[in-house]
């Protein structure tokens, strides 16, 4: 029979631990810095898809371009979707990208295009407060009689007439077919209670324009967000600085995709941008759709830019300031359009004249600009996390154009992993 | 050996910002629990050791997005990271041997092979316990840690953590001494 030995476990536990000598110690952890991370910042993918990115923007502002109505463009040129990862990517490509210019330029690209993704949000919560413009049946009278005073202002255009009616700082849009002074006037009355028809006569400047109203006209656009979305797009082209063309271009393109509708104008000292669509306006008798014409004249210091595209060419174009004609061609598919050039370089001086009209207009917009810019960022911010979520949502039901843009991605990730690796 | 609170939540909040030097501290101030705590569970030593850098790595990557709560709760935050190491290890193992058409054959086992000389099979002792009931003896007696941070860091009370070390110390006993017989 053998003997139990009461043994002493705790004894025994505390003999066999395990235990690493010094020399151990220390090479563990030798091993183990060296595969710490060097920085704290996982590597963003965002270099891998700049690349897609390009050609998935690219595809989309060719579909945009090619004419198609308001949902291929808003759809086409979405640069945001691409995007969306990009945010955190940016203040992690800030860190690492200080060292080369060709990195900054990647790094402003990269900014330009957060700012367009910002430029979207603005104009998205702009169209949803096209509803509370109003409509006179649908909202009630509006009452004028309290305030200290009322502006009307009726401009006539080809296919309606905008009448706006601004009171304590408060517009109101109003359309209508009335074209002639006394009708607006009666109209005005219809539902302007506590006003005589006298009061409104007096408060009315009246003017006939010969064109087609424009969403801006129409109120679509409310001042407030003109100043955000000035704002926005000054930033964009802050960016473009030192960037090679070929970005530049791109950036302007998507900037011109999502201003399409709008026809926004921006003074600055600066920078100048009008990104018209439609008709222009010497084509009077070409009522061919094909002949769309969208132009970006951007003009920095002594240069200016100008990117066209007509009948599905893409021009760009370099002017430099110091001699008036010298006009030369950075891309210019087509080399036999130096008649149409000519004509555009008149028509571009005309436009120009307009434009200072409207630059005093906008110096008063740029001293509002500081008051409202705060409150811009909080709402900015809500309104990328909104957009964010939306874009998400969208992404389900996106069809074609952007489908295949996103295969290309996937396809050139796969291609870069296997690259790497090999 | 273990430093103050103070000090512990200095360490882990200057890695967490990257600095090696306060993450060194963390080491040294784990790196023989931990070490204990894998080596319980895995035979060979040198399986041990590149775990247990495994499991160091990890935690400094892991420490990113680690809230510093309590000491038993970072505590637990590390063995947590440890039993993944192991478990990945096991599976990886596993896997391996499907690959290579190799038998796992008893010797392969963690329970089986080679034991560090002289030891009273200690190893093997303790693995015959359930697997909460090794830890909680391992965490106390290898690596140091009080019934009260042991409660913390495995989520019992701390007397449900002294009763089952009890329990285990005698069945313990009864394991050396039935092998004996």
């Amino acid at each position: 029979m053998s003997m139990k030995q009461p043994y002493d476990i705790e004894h025994i536990l505390n003999t066999e631990k395990p235990t690493l000598t010094v020399g151990e110690r220390t090479d563990m952890w030798a091993k183990i810095h060296v595969k710490l991370p060097a920085s704290r910042t996982v590597r963003s993918p965002y270099m891998a898809f700049l690349m897609d990115y390009k050609r998935a923007v690219v595809a989309g502002l060719v579909v945009a371009l090619l004419g198609g109505g308001t949902a291929q463009v808003a759809e086409a040129s979405r640069p945001g979707d691409i995007l969306f990862p990009v945010d955190r990517a940016i203040e992690e490509a800030r860190l690492f990208l200080a060292q080369n210019d060709e990195s900054r330029i990647t790094l402003k690209v990269m900014m330009s295009e957060e700012r367009l993704i910002e430029l979207r949000s603005i104009l998205e919560e702009e169209m949803v407060r096209i509803d509370t413009n109003t409509n006179p049946r649908a909202e009630p009278s509006v009452s004028i009689a309290s305030t200290s005073s009322f502006q009307i202002e009726a401009d006539v255009f080809f296919d309606i007439t905008v009448v706006k009616i601004e009171s304590n700082d408060r517009k109101t849009y109003h359309t209508t077919q009335a074209k002639t002074r006394e009708e607006v006037i009666d109209f005005v009355h219809s539902f302007l209670l506590d006003v005589t028809e006298n009061e409104i006569d007096a408060a009315l400047s009246f003017e006939t324009e010969d064109r087609d109203s424009r969403a801006k006209d129409r109120g679509e656009m409310t001042l407030k967000e003109d100043v955000r979305v000035k704002n926005a797009v000054r930033e964009v082209l802050s960016n473009l600085d030192g960037m090679d063309d070929d970005a530049r271009e791109r950036i302007l393109r998507s900037l011109e995709g999502e201003l399409q509708d709008l026809d926004v104008d921006i003074d600055d000292d600066r920078v100048r941008v009008r990104a018209e669509r439609g008709k222009s306006h010497e084509d009077d008798n070409d009522d061919d759709n094909d002949n769309d014409e969208i132009r970006i004249d951007y003009r920095d210091g002594e240069t200016r830019v100008r990117i066209e595209e007509k009948n599905g060419e893409i021009r760009t174009e370099i002017k430099d300031n110091r001699s008036d004609d010298d006009w030369f061609h950075t891309m210019n598919t087509d080399n036999s359009s130096d008649d149409s050039q000519s004509n555009e370089r008149d028509s571009d001086d005309e436009n120009e004249n307009r434009n200072s009209d409207d630059s005093d207009e906008s110096d008063e917009i740029n001293s509002r600009d500081e008051a409202d810019d705060e409150d811009d960022n909080e709402d900015e911010d809500k309104d990328e996390e909104d957009e964010d979520e939306e874009k998400e949502d969208n992404e389900d039901e996106d069809n074609s154009g952007k489908g295949s843009s996103e295969e290309d991605e996937e396809d050139e990730e796969d291609e870069d992993e296997e690259v790497n690796h090999n | 050996m273990d430093p103050d609170e103070e000090t512990l939540k200095e360490y882990i909040e200057a890695s967490k910002r990257g600095d090696a030097e306060s993450f060194r501290r963390l080491y040294d101030v784990l790196v023989d629990s931990v070490f204990g705590f894998i080596q319980a569970r895995v035979s060979e030593r040198e399986s041990a050791i590149d775990l247990t850098q495994d499991v160091f790595v990890g935690l400094y990557e892991s420490l990113v997005r680690f809230r510093y709560q309590s000491r038993g709760e970072f505590y637990g935050f590390v063995f947590q990271i440890a039993r993944r190491t192991l478990a990945r290890h096991y599976e990886n193992r596993h896997t391996k041997a499907k690959k290579e058409r190799v038998q796992i054959d008893e010797s392969q086992l963690p329970d089986q092979g080679k034991e560090h000389a002289g030891s009273h099979d200690i190893n093997r002792a303790l693995r015959t316990l359930p697997s909460l009931t090794q830890e909680i003896v391992t965490l106390h007696h290898w690596g140091g840690y009080s019934f009260s941070e042991i409660g913390e860091m495995l989520h019992l009370t701390e007397s449900a953590a002294r009763v089952r070390h009890h329990r285990a110390l005698g069945a313990l006993r009864d394991y050396f001494n039935d092998a004996l017989t």
